[in-house]
């Protein structure tokens, strides 16, 4: 990874002019994206008045806006972790689902959703989140020999995930019928979000970004190299530590809701670290933003391409994702 | 010499038994329990009981299956790991089995008009195309190990998403479908046995045909050059086999992996990293513990079936942490 030099821009404040700009697009896109789907709306009956039109429309308010933000939530949440993890590991490949945290988190969860059957609104992020974390735990330890370097992580995270992977399905094979639903939850889908999950799931992402982007100057810090960092004299491992379970809190309050959606957490953070050259005050922002769009999209297309039939939006992003990804490795002198 | 060459002998006779054993035990479990003992009467019976169909139809063929497919994977890990020469490549996480399996999943569940053969030959397909895929990927500019392992995992994640999709496009009876892509030896008949033993066994025999050159390709180019062997030859030749194998594998069982990965490591470590003692051991003691691995995930939560990738994964991932943090100076 390049060292990086950083500096503050004498026009920050065009930057803060455009993420607000882009932050606005983003309700005029979901509510776009909302206009499209199976059923079909009548446009033109929502005319004139748009907008008290638009709130009484019962299939919009009910089943399509509140699963588009929380999409826009969990969209953010994945992107944000992201770029932590791959701050924090100094590895432009390193994700939520790439090292493992996803596959814990999944395990944990379905293990939760089979034992308390009827799905408490506090045990399954509680699981959730134990299950990222112990998949961080169980990661960072292998990797960690007299350091950790980037390749050892990411093969330590790959049998991790493998691990919990398998764990998931022989608990699935083990119980036949509730297969169906779980098997679309794996693959991360939006279906059937309601209001109370988003108000859930808003909290999580406010105080997740908020606590990044006070942490992003941090974050910059990290990113040099360890000797650079003790002298500006800062604790590399507390950060390290505060900044991964941060990291493992975004993900897995996104895999609780939705189920683990692929990829995000890669691509977004790569894009905006080129757009904005390693300064992470900048990327961690516009990667929430980033990752809200490519969710929405993603389950956009999910749900119109082959309607009736529903794709769920992390089949969709996977395989957006994953040619992006091999770009990068092609790309990358890794 | 002389000495080493008697033990060696002796240790594969002795394993060979031990596989027998493991084949026997898988013909006398399972849901319906029938004694050790009276399995010799079962088999050359003529009758039309019960027992004899279980045992004739069902638990032969799948032992048999079992044994094969073992040997095929593990065979085509070690060929793998000789082709990249990485010690981590194995079929599954290099995209060979993602692809078989996509092409798989589209033939059958189109139910395409073909025969047997030609959808064998179609996931052979699959399966070199997932694999070329991951290859191309990693030698371009910088080869390395983490860019291997990394390209595995997206090439076998697009074609996951792939696959995935059109399982619930389709819509039925996700759950059989989960179990056959988590990799699973149910209800394997002995179609599935003459389907892909013709394969199966002259790609086991070229290889064993052709450890001479492998060695000398495992030197590394300039040496390989040197000694005269035809280094585009030898990778074609290796690439062919791993497709083979692991296609035959795959029409079979789905997806299982991590034998390729653990077992040729097990035979380097015990025995030797010359490819003539080692691929016949390496076939040997996969086909050993797809065997066992398949006796135990049918008999551990009976009467239902876990599939045997889950157990080889519980068994194998540990395996290859371990390898991670042992070999940390050596490999990564």
């Amino acid at each position: 990874m390049k060292q990086t030099h950083f500096k503050y821009s004498h026009n920050q404040y065009r930057q803060i002019i455009i993420f607000f700009i882009s932050f606005i697009f983003l309700f005029l896109f979901i509510a776009i994206c909302s206009l499209i789907g199976d059923a079909k709306i009548n446009y033109i009956s929502l005319f004139p008045n748009v907008i008290s039109n638009y709130l009484n429309n019962s299939i919009l308010i009910e089943y399509r806006l509140p699963r588009l933000l929380i999409g826009a939530c969990v969209g953010a949440n994945f992107a944000i972790s992201g770029a932590i993890l791959q701050a924090v590991t100094k590895n432009p490949l390193a994700a939520p689902n790439v090292t493992g945290i996803n596959a814990g988190s999944s395990f944990f969860s379905v293990l939760s959703l089979l034992i308390f059957a009827n799905t408490n609104f506090f045990i399954l992020p509680l699981a959730s989140f134990t299950g990222a974390i112990f998949a961080g735990i169980v990661v960072y330890f292998f990797a960690n020999k007299k350091g950790i370097t980037p390749l050892r992580l990411i093969l330590s995270g790959v049998a991790v995930d493998a691990f919990f992977h398998s764990g998931t399905t022989f608990i699935l094979v083990n119980n036949t019928e509730a297969v169906g639903s779980i098997y679309v939850w794996l693959s991360g889908s939006l279906w059937g979000k309601e209001w109370s999950e988003f108000l859930f799931i808003l909290p999580c992402s406010i105080i997740g970004i908020f606590v990044s982007i006070v942490l992003s100057k941090r974050i910059n810090i990290l990113n040099l190299s360890d000797e650079v960092i003790i002298g500006l004299g800062l604790n590399i491992k507390k950060n390290r530590i505060i900044l991964l379970i941060l990291a493992v809190f975004l993900s897995s309050t996104g895999v609780c809701l939705v189920g683990p959606i692929g990829f995000i957490g890669l691509i977004i953070p790569n894009i905006m670290r080129t757009l904005f050259k390693y300064d992470y005050k900048l990327i961690i922002p516009f990667s929430a933003l980033g990752g809200a769009f490519l969710v929405i999209l993603s389950d956009t297309i999910g749900r119109s391409v082959l309607a009736p039939i529903e794709i769920p939006a992390g089949l969709i992003s996977s395989l957006l994702g994953s040619p992006y990804f091999i770009y990068l490795l092609l790309k990358s002198r890794f | 010499m002389k000495k080493t060459d008697l033990k060696i002998s002796t240790i594969f006779i002795a394993l060979i038994f031990v596989l027998l054993l493991g084949m026997l035990l898988s013909l006398s479990f399972g849901s319906e329990h029938i004694k050790l003992a009276t399995i010799w009467n079962v088999l050359i019976s003529q009758d039309e009981n019960i027992d004899s169909i279980i045992v004739n139809a069902l638990r032969v063929p799948r032992a048999l299956l079992a044994a094969l497919i073992g040997a095929n994977l593990s065979v085509a890990g070690a060929l793998m790991q000789c082709l990249t020469r990485n010690p981590l490549a194995e079929p599954k996480m290099m995209g060979v089995s993602g692809g078989a399996s996509f092409i798989f999943v589209i033939a059958t569940f189109f139910q395409l008009p073909i025969s047997q053969n030609i959808l064998t030959f179609l996931v052979f397909i699959g399966a070199a195309l997932g694999g070329t895929l991951v290859y191309i990927i990693s030698l371009y500019k910088n080869p390395s190990i983490g860019k291997l392992v990394l390209a595995g995992v997206s090439v076998s994640g697009f074609f996951y998403a792939l696959t995935a999709g059109m399982l619930i496009l389709l819509g039925e009876d996700a759950g059989a479908i989960y179990s056959w892509l988590a990799g699973g030896l149910a209800g394997v008949s002995w179609d599935h046995f003459y389907q892909i033993l013709p394969w199966s066994i002259a790609a086991l025999i070229f290889s064993f045909v052709i450890t001479h050159y492998m060695n000398a390709y495992a030197l590394g180019d300039e040496i390989a050059k040197s000694l005269g062997v035809n280094l585009f030859k030898i990778r074609i030749v290796l690439c062919l086999l791993v497709v083979i194998l692991t296609g035959c594998a795959v029409c079979v069982s789905g997806v299982i992996g991590f034998l390729g990965l653990i077992v040729p490591h097990i035979v380097r470590r015990a025995f030797s990293d010359n490819f003539k003692i080692m691929l016949p051991f390496t076939a040997l003691i996969g086909a050993i513990l797809l065997v066992f691995s398949d006796l135990i995930a049918r008999i551990i939560f009976m009467p239902i079936e876990t599939p045997v990738g889950v157990i080889t994964a519980f068994v194998g991932c540990p395996f290859f942490l371990y390898l991670i943090r042992k070999n940390s100076e050596k490999v990564v």
